[in-house]
């Protein structure tokens, strides 16, 4: 029927078939056999046999040389061998498939599956190929925990058939901890089938979970992470237009509207999460700022209200397969939202108003590396200002990013300064990533728009180390254009009074105190609370002028401590603890701001 | 093969590009498209649909005394409104007196051109009214129980065993309903004025009861003022309409409450210059109605009143950046000296309400 369709949209389509399979009729873990309780499929193998060769076949290697490493493997495939060594063959197949970045690694994984359908540590490598290495910016959750209960289904016959062995402690282990890593961001479970410590029923029994984001600041930079030169610069330059003070701001009130005032925001989710549906949220958040806004701009410094910010809404999330193409992350939400102190002149003005943002992600893996593309489009139908000129009363507000990154996963050849040799070495990065990105903020006040793009590009090496950098550089612009309603055919023109650029300069320096990567099972808890991951994170920033006013370029610099732990009395709840500090310096003003950071995250969203 | 390992990159490299070529064009419309009506006015326009209420003047200019709204707790509508209707609530500041702008392009003061007119109109018209709230004397109302004279509060009298009003206050003197008043007198805005001639049936001017004889007011029938029998209900009585009330009052928030009169006010069309060196526009007409000519100060009450600016003397103008209101929120008070006389029974800790509607050029 869709013989006429090109192979690759065969190939979709019959990936979305499948996927409707395993919506509506996924496969259990039967019963064992007597041959397969007998070992007549052959030896009983350890899985981290698996493992083990797929280290080998990769260590101190170029990707080319694991290609070959690969083709070896076929070569060894026999046609006569127990079902349980063939397996295990199939599944260094599917390893090294998805160390290259093969499409078809999936097949080989349900190839070994298939083959052993006993052994539980298959189930795991494949489900953690769904979440650790497919998926777009978000692990494919439905079919990562499809096998990863498959296994604990699994565990559990063979310790009932009385074939668990010492090494299936440690399958059992790593896919618990698996588990608990996939459900990380959805917090605290309210229902008992997905929370930790898991058991096969978790597969198509719904989660509920209770996440909460509270956190706390006292920075010129508000929790999007705008370029707090550029808001300055902006509020300065509008205040002194001819609308408004019309006069150049004293050196005091320039001093003033550098501010860093304090912020607090608590945000809420109540996600439900299903095998067949993905994950659902509803949503609260409330936000304050205190003395954040510019009550008047004729008199910038002499009234600053605060905000208040809080909204209702709902969300949705999933990531879908649809490879040979991509993986694809649908992530999106409508929000009610009621906001007070953000329009001048009317600081107790409640606006109320919609918000729908969409944030989908495609990612594919090209070769053993990844190309990711993020967008995000949020439309806010601000409130129009109560009984203006209806074409000076329309407020609006759009931003459109995309950011498109290329993450090498090869091996690198890095020198070994660190281990006092000065040979260089092979080694497997955690990623070396190369992103830009552009971010357009279209806000409209009736015939006026102010537009603020963003421009950035930057780098992130994750060493095989314990530590990552990051370098980017950002060029930040604001433009005001708008219409004259008396032409009769109205143009669009620049308000140039009003154009600003910066470029901002940004070294992320992080190390890992407390890798998570090296504790691949759930780690030892005390009181119930399993540390999981602390770093350390510094980071620098350099903003300047580049057309426009100077006055706020500056220097920061800081540290932040990130610390992740599960909680597995509870459930195995993952909180994340964060604190920062940093100091900024406004070298034109002579001003130095210090400047904290703090969060407690039960569960959370995109960081 | 090889050709294979290099396009698959580059596909997905464009295609990804493409997609995110395509995102960004989903950005807001056109500018153009907010725009109501492009180029200049060439007709009868309500000013509400180009001019911004957007500044203010005298205790508006500090923050807290004087608060704008449109289209909010607006009195009922004058009848075939249009445009805008606006209400200031007025805190008695230092000043003693309030105003705001109507601007074009919001906050122009003087610094960039007002709306561009091709058209010549005979007036603007605009309809306003006003109240503020009166503290009650001690002392019982009328109808209700009394022993002597001194349970009832001024103005009454202790009759057969009810508060009922004297008819003894003499012209000029303190009233709260025309019954208090001697012989052929109204009570106008707490003060005995002598009454109009008015008959039964006959009309009576922007809801005044001074407009009618003794034992009338000024009611409502068929949508038009007439004079009519005052009704019986005393200071906050209950009332659905304002026949419902005695003379010298009027039904506020489903209360007989006393009527008021603002202070003196003016309304002026253009007349906004420069503030200050270095802006170059301003305004090619300025005709007030405070201003013109012998026109008596206006009394404004809590009735709808319409008034007119004759433009017909101005001529053509090409464009108008504004126009401004200012009023003093209380009759008598003088705003050069202190104490002012405030009027009798005047709650000067609630503000003044000044409702604005329907300003038109015609």
């Amino acid at each position: 029927m869709i013989a006429w369709a090109p192979r690759r949209v065969r190939q979709v389509l019959g990936r979305l078939a499948l996927l409707a399979l395993t919506w509506s009729a996924p496969a259990g873990a039967k019963s064992l056999t007597p041959g397969e309780v007998e070992g007549e499929n052959g030896p009983r193998l350890n899985p981290f046999e698996c493992h083990g060769r797929y280290e080998a076949a990769t260590g101190n290697r170029t990707m080319a040389q694991v290609r070959v490493e690969l083709e070896k493997k076929f070569d060894q495939l026999a046609e006569k061998e127990p079902a349980s060594v063939s397996a295990m063959k199939y599944c260094v197949i599917a390893r090294l498939k998805q160390r290259l970045g093969g499409s078809d690694a999936g097949e080989w994984f349900e190839k070994a599956i298939a083959t052993d359908p006993a052994e539980p540590g298959y189930e795991l490598f494949f489900g953690m190929y769904w979440s650790m290495a497919r998926g777009a910016r978000a692990p494919v959750v439905e079919l990562a925990e499809t096998h990863l209960y498959l296994a604990l289904d699994k565990l559990e016959e063979l310790r009932k058939a009385g074939l668990y062995r010492d090494y299936h402690q440690t399958v059992e282990d790593w896919t618990k901890k698996r588990l608990l890593v996939l459900y990380q961001q959805d917090g605290q479970p309210l229902l008992p089938w997905k929370a930790y410590e898991q058991t096969g029923a978790g597969r198509l029994a719904p989660g509920a979970f209770a996440s909460a984001q509270l956190r706390l600041s006292r920075d010129t930079r508000d929790f999007f992470y705008n370029s707090e030169m550029r808001t300055f610069t902006g509020e300065k330059l509008f205040a002194q237009s001819d609308v408004r003070a019309d006069r150049a701001l004293t050196d005091r009130e320039t001093w003033d509207l550098a501010r860093a005032p304090l912020r607090g925001q608590l945000d809420t989710r109540l996600r439900l999460r299903h095998n067949f549906i993905g994950a659902v949220d509803l949503l609260y958040s409330a936000h304050q700022s205190k003395s954040a806004q510019i009550e008047s701009f004729y008199m910038p410094t002499s009234n600053l209200v605060d905000v208040n910010v809080a909204h209702l809404g709902a969300g949705y999330e999933r990531v879908i397969p649809l490879y040979p193409l991509f993986d694809l992350r649908l992530a999106g939400n409508y929000k009610r939202i009621e906001r007070s102190g953000a329009t001048e002149f009317l600081p107790e003005l409640r606006e109320q108003f919609d918000s729908f943002e969409l944030k989908p992600s495609f990612s594919r893996f090209v070769g053993s590396d990844k190309i990711t593309l993020d967008l995000t489009y949020v439309n806010m139908n601000i409130t129009d200002l109560p009984g203006g000129v209806p074409e000076q009363a329309l407020r609006e507000k759009i931003i459109r990013g995309g950011k498109l990154e290329y993450a090498l996963y090869s091996p690198l050849t890095m020198p070994a300064f660190p281990f006092g040799s000065g040979e260089p070495y092979r080694a497997a990065t955690r990623g070396w990533a190369f992103y830009v990105g552009a971010l357009q903020d279209d806000e409209t006040y009736g015939v006026r728009r102010v537009v603020r793009r963003d421009l950035y590009g930057g780098t992130r090496f994750d060493s095989p180390a314990r530590w990552a950098l990051q370098l980017q550089g950002t060029y930040y612009q604001s433009r005001t254009i708008f219409v004259d309603p008396n032409q009769a055919a109205p143009q669009e023109r620049t308000d140039t009074t009003q154009n600003f650029a910066s470029a901002r300069a940004t070294a992320i320096y992080q190390y890992r105190l407390l890798d998570p990567d090296r504790t691949p099972g759930v780690g030892d808890s005390a009181l119930g609370f399993a540390p999981d991951m602390l770093n350390l994170v510094i980071p620098v920033h350099w903003e300047a002028a580049v057309e426009g006013p100077n006055d706020y370029e500056n220097v920061r610099g800081g540290a932040e401590l990130w610390f992740k732990f599960f909680q597995q009395g509870i459930g195995g709840t993952a909180f994340l603890l964060t604190v920062g500090y940093d100091a900024q310096y406004f070298y034109n003003l002579g001003k130095t701001m210090h400047l904290f950071n703090a969060g407690l995250r039960m569960g959370w969203g995109d960081l | 093969m090889r050709r294979d390992f290099l396009m698959r990159p580059l596909h997905l490299f464009f295609g990804f590009l493409a997609l995110g070529a395509g995102w960004g064009g989903c950005g807001p419309v056109d500018l153009a498209g907010n725009v109501q009506h492009a180029g200049p006015i060439d007709g009868p326009f309500a000013v509400s649909d180009y001019f911004s209420q957007s500044g203010f003047m005298g205790d508006g200019m500090l923050s807290g005394f004087l608060t704008a709204s449109t289209n909010e707790e607006c009195k009922a509508r004058p009848p075939k409104a249009e445009g805008n209707c606006y209400r200031f609530s007025y805190e008695l500041g230092s000043e003693k007196w309030a105003g705001s702008y109507f601007q074009y392009p919001a906050n122009n003061w003087g610094s960039q051109p007002g709306r561009k007119i091709e058209a010549t109109f005979q007036d603007v018209s605009f309809f306003i009214a006003a109240e503020y709230s009166v503290t009650l004397p001690k002392g019982q109302g009328i109808g209700a129980s009394c022993t002597a004279l001194a349970d009832c509060r001024p103005g009454l009298d202790c009759d057969a065993g009810s508060c009922q009003p004297a008819r003894s206050q003499p012209l000029g003197e303190h009233c709260l309903v025309s019954g208090e008043c001697e012989g052929e007198a109204q009570c106008l805005a707490q003060t005995c004025v002598p009454a109009g001639a008015g008959a039964a049936g006959e009309a009576c001017a922007q809801g005044s009861d001074a407009a009618c004889v003794a034992g009338l007011h000024c009611g409502v029938e068929n949508d038009s003022y007439q004079c009519l029998a005052e009704g019986a209900g005393d200071v906050g009585a209950a009332c659905s309409t304002r026949n419902d009330c005695r003379a010298g009052l009027y039904c506020r928030d489903d209360q007989c409450a006393p009527k008021t009169i603002l202070g003196p006010f003016n309304f002026q069309v253009g007349g906004i210059a420069p503030t200050k060196p270095g802006l170059e526009y301003s305004d090619p007409i300025g005709v007030s109605y405070f201003a013109s000519g012998d026109q008596p100060q206006p009394l404004v009450g809590p009735d709808w009143q319409q008034f007119t600016i004759d433009l017909g003397s101005t001529g053509a103008f090409d464009s108008l950046i504004g126009a401004f209101m200012w009023a003093v929120p209380f009759p008598q008070i003088d705003v050069m000296t202190e104490p002012s006389d405030y009027p009798y029974l005047a709650d000067r800790s609630q503000p003044v309400v000044i409702y604005l509607d329907s300003v038109v050029f015609r």
